[in-house]
């Protein structure tokens, strides 16, 4: 089995599957284009932005996910009805963390583009906001009301077909 | 390449603990100048210990504490543990992560989100997420696929020409007008408010209409004069009459390249669509070709021979049959088919399902205690109407009957279903929605069936005549019927409701459709539920009606009703009419001119 060695911010070497570092389009990229050579086995892939500890998370996650079926194109899946209700058990519980965690764990999902992370973690997200009134939102993410009562008002009169239901 | 978050705390929160803090700043006591002196040292220490280390130290400290201090740490601990996602993504220039947060919540929830913070909606806003919502709800629903395109707004979606860019707001405030538009339809699929235009197919000898399939462009229809008629949707006037047939034209299907038809002269016909030229004959059935369906490549034909044709379509010209499915003992009326079935029904009593593949015989399913006249398959769901003057409901798999719907006095005679609801019509000359979810539900009692049923439908009278054929999708069902008409009953334009005087203009439209059609019995049933709205609107109506002497002509009678009142003007024959009404019950004066 091939392995790679990925760098975190904080200076941390972890070994990996060369397959489950390549479930990050970033990393394929800097393997494929950049030169990097797969086999030289003490090149370090250096990733600046992930600290150990999100980066430990990641690699956890890919190398779960690493024998899933590739994700179809981005035309396909415009075409797809967004759903939140999909979410594996193992993904669940892989995301019962901490907000914090939670948006390091969005940040390099980005960086790294790793889409089936950055997917099941904004869908995680979005289940924290659904069916909630805008109180009970801000008090989820602590989000203080910058509104005037007037400002609200004029905002959810606009919007009373909503509560008409 | 951006700076990923990796500090311990973000800045932002911190200022935000106080809106859910327990922890109450004012009760602490001044702190002494034993703890002044030494809380720095210990600062200094534990800075220099690495993460693990000052975990395992934090650990050590909590351990020693006691509960009402663990709720203080915790009320300052949960807010540092928060994020407040939307407002933080589109400061590291992740605007796309935000919207794509946001682009998983419905209408409520998308609502509830602007009203958050001046950021939440300011992301929404130029995220154009009410925009993106509309254009999803398009591509994964026909109904709205469908009320985007006949109302219009389809072309301010995806990525409008040049001139069609609309702001934010505009989405915003289109998205109620949607859903007041599909609450309206809702509506009046359930109190059966339509707007009914009328084709009379003016069949010299023998009328009747027993087959028709429409689109947004014609009405395909079978008639019982031998022949295949084509109108254009928007005109109702008739296309092409396509001739051949030397019986009547029982039942047909056309996709973009042909259409095939069967008939009481026991062929199968194929035509070209666009010329309406006839390509091909097949001629197997001894009997009367009494239905047919195709699709990918197969055709399955049924007759009154009593068997199933299996047959393979190469092209318009070539086709050949496969097979030969028999043990029906009686007519068989109508098959379907999908890539796993065949199922066919009989007057026999009895449905048939049989392999697609292999054409090989898998069951029966009984429970009509007489004939079956017609009958759709999709999915797993089989729903079939009977001379025993019943609607069955057949999980297919299984074999079991799920749901009997009485309600019609004769024979059903069609039957379609889509994801909501089933619309048959019968002999009766009436045609019933029937609610599908509700049907499905095996909650609904046995003994409440009935009651249920009259609360599910709403019965339209309008066919003089047994209704033969109807096709149906979210806006309107098309049927056709042994009174030689086609209807579309068209549930979208229905404008009755709106509150305003309809004007003169919309009346005479509708009085000149009817004219047109030369369809001189019926009066306008448009001009009929106007009248009696405008009743209970105002109590003094002024109508002003005026109608050329050609279209007077062309309607033989004007019947104002409603439940007040009934005044019949075909002795009517004057260029000019005014109505007087000035009291909410009576007819008080009319004159002519």
């Amino acid at each position: 089995m091939q392995t790679i060695k990925l760098q975190s911010s904080d200076n941390e070497i972890f070994e990996c599957d060369l397959a489950v570092a390549k479930c990050s389009a970033t990393i394929r990229t800097m393997l494929e284009d950049l030169g990097i050579d797969e086999n030289s086995e003490d090149e370090v892939v250096p990733l600046p932005n992930v600290n150990s500890a999100i980066l430990r998370k990641v690699i956890q996650f890919c190398t779960y996910h690493k024998d899933d079926p590739v994700p179809s194109s981005t035309d396909d899946d415009e075409n797809k009805e967004k759903r939140t209700d999909d979410i594996t058990s193992w993904d669940a519980d892989f995301l019962k963390v901490d907000q914090g965690t939670l948006f390091e764990l969005i940040l390099a999902a980005n960086y790294l583009d790793i889409r089936s992370l950055l997917d099941v973690t904004c869908k995680t997200v979005a289940n924290m906001i659904k069916g909630k009134t805008p109180d009970e939102i801000r008090k989820t993410f602590n989000i203080k009301n910058d509104f005037t009562p007037a400002e609200e008002e004029q905002v959810r009169k606009e919007n009373t077909w909503c509560e008409e239901k | 390449m951006m700076k990923m978050e990796t500090d311990k705390v973000i800045e932002d929160s911190k200022t935000q603990f106080t809106s859910t803090t327990l922890y109450d700043p004012t009760r602490k006591k001044e702190p002494s100048t034993q703890y002044q002196k030494e809380h720095e040292k210990c600062l200094g220490m534990f800075t220099n210990w690495n993460d693990d280390e000052q975990v395992d130290y934090v650990e050590k400290l909590l351990s020693r504490m006691c509960h009402y201090q663990h709720g203080h740490i915790n009320a300052f601990l949960k807010p540092m543990l928060q994020r407040d996602f939307i407002s933080l993504l589109p400061k590291k220039g992740l605007d796309h992560v935000a919207d794509n947060i946001l682009s998983y919540l419905d209408a409520e929830s998308l609502f509830a989100a602007e009203l958050v913070s001046k950021e939440w909606n300011r992301v929404i806003s130029e995220g154009m997420l009410w925009k993106k919502l509309i254009e999803r709800k398009v591509r994964s629903d026909s109904l709205w696929r469908g009320l985007a395109e006949r109302k219009k707004w389809i072309k301010y979606l995806f990525v409008p020409r040049q001139g069609e860019y609309r702001n934010h707001s505009f989405y915003r405030q289109l998205y109620p007008v949607i859903m007041k538009d599909i609450e309206t339809i809702e509506n009046n699929w359930r109190s059966g408010n339509h707007n009914l235009q009328r084709i009379n197919c003016r069949s010299e000898n023998s009328k009747g209409v027993y087959c028709l399939q429409y689109d947004d462009n014609k009405i395909v229809s079978g008639l019982r004069d031998n022949t295949i008629k084509i109108w254009n949707r928007s005109t109702l006037q008739c296309e092409k009459i396509l001739t051949g047939h030397t019986g009547s034209v029982l039942c047909l299907q056309y996709d973009d390249k042909v259409i095939i038809s069967g008939s009481s002269d026991s062929t199968v016909r194929v035509w070209d669509v666009k010329t309406g030229e006839m390509t091909n004959t097949l001629i197997h059935h001894c009997e009367a070709v009494l239905h047919l369906r195709f699709n990918n490549g197969m055709m399955v034909t049924c007759s009154k021979d009593r068997s199933i044709a299996v047959w393979d379509m190469t092209s318009p010209k070539e086709i050949t049959l496969r097979r030969v499915l028999v043990g029906h003992r009686a007519a068989v009326n109508v098959v379907d088919f999908d890539e796993k079935y065949i199922v066919s029904a009989s007057g026999d009593r009895t449905i048939k399902v049989w392999s697609t593949s292999s054409c090989e015989f898998i069951r029966t399913l009984n429970g009509h205690k007489r004939g079956i006249a017609c009958l759709q398959y999709r999915d797993r769901l089989v729903v079939s109407g009977s001379s025993d003057n019943s609607i069955r409901l057949w999980d297919i798999e299984c074999g079991a009957c799920l749901r009997v719907l009485e309600g019609h006095e004769e024979l059903v005679r069609c039957i379609r279903f889509d994801s909501k609801r089933i619309v048959s019509g019968a002999y009766d000359g009436k045609i019933k929605v029937w609610d599908l979810v509700a049907a499905l539900d095996p909650r609904a009692q046995p003994n409440s069936l009935c009651i249920k049923t009259l609360n599910l439908c709403c019965v339209l009278q309008e066919h003089t005549g047994r209704v033969f054929r109807l096709q149906f999708d979210e806006f309107q069902i098309v049927s056709s019927s042994h009174d030689d008409t086609i209807l579309i009953w068209d549930f979208l334009n229905y404008s009755q409701d709106n509150p305003e005087s309809p004007s003169s203009r919309n009346l005479n439209n509708s009085l000149t459709m009817n004219g047109n059609s030369e369809s001189g019995r019926s009066p306008s049933r448009k001009l009929k539920t106007q009248y009696s709205k405008n009743l209970q609107n105002t109590n003094f109506v002024f109508f002003f009606l005026y109608l050329s002497f050609q279209q007077w002509n062309k309607c033989d009678a004007i019947i104002f009703y409603d439940k007040y009142i009934s005044y019949d003007s075909s002795v009517l024959n004057q260029n000019k009419i005014i109505i007087i009404i000035d009291s909410f019950f009576s007819l008080k004066s009319y004159r002519i001119f």
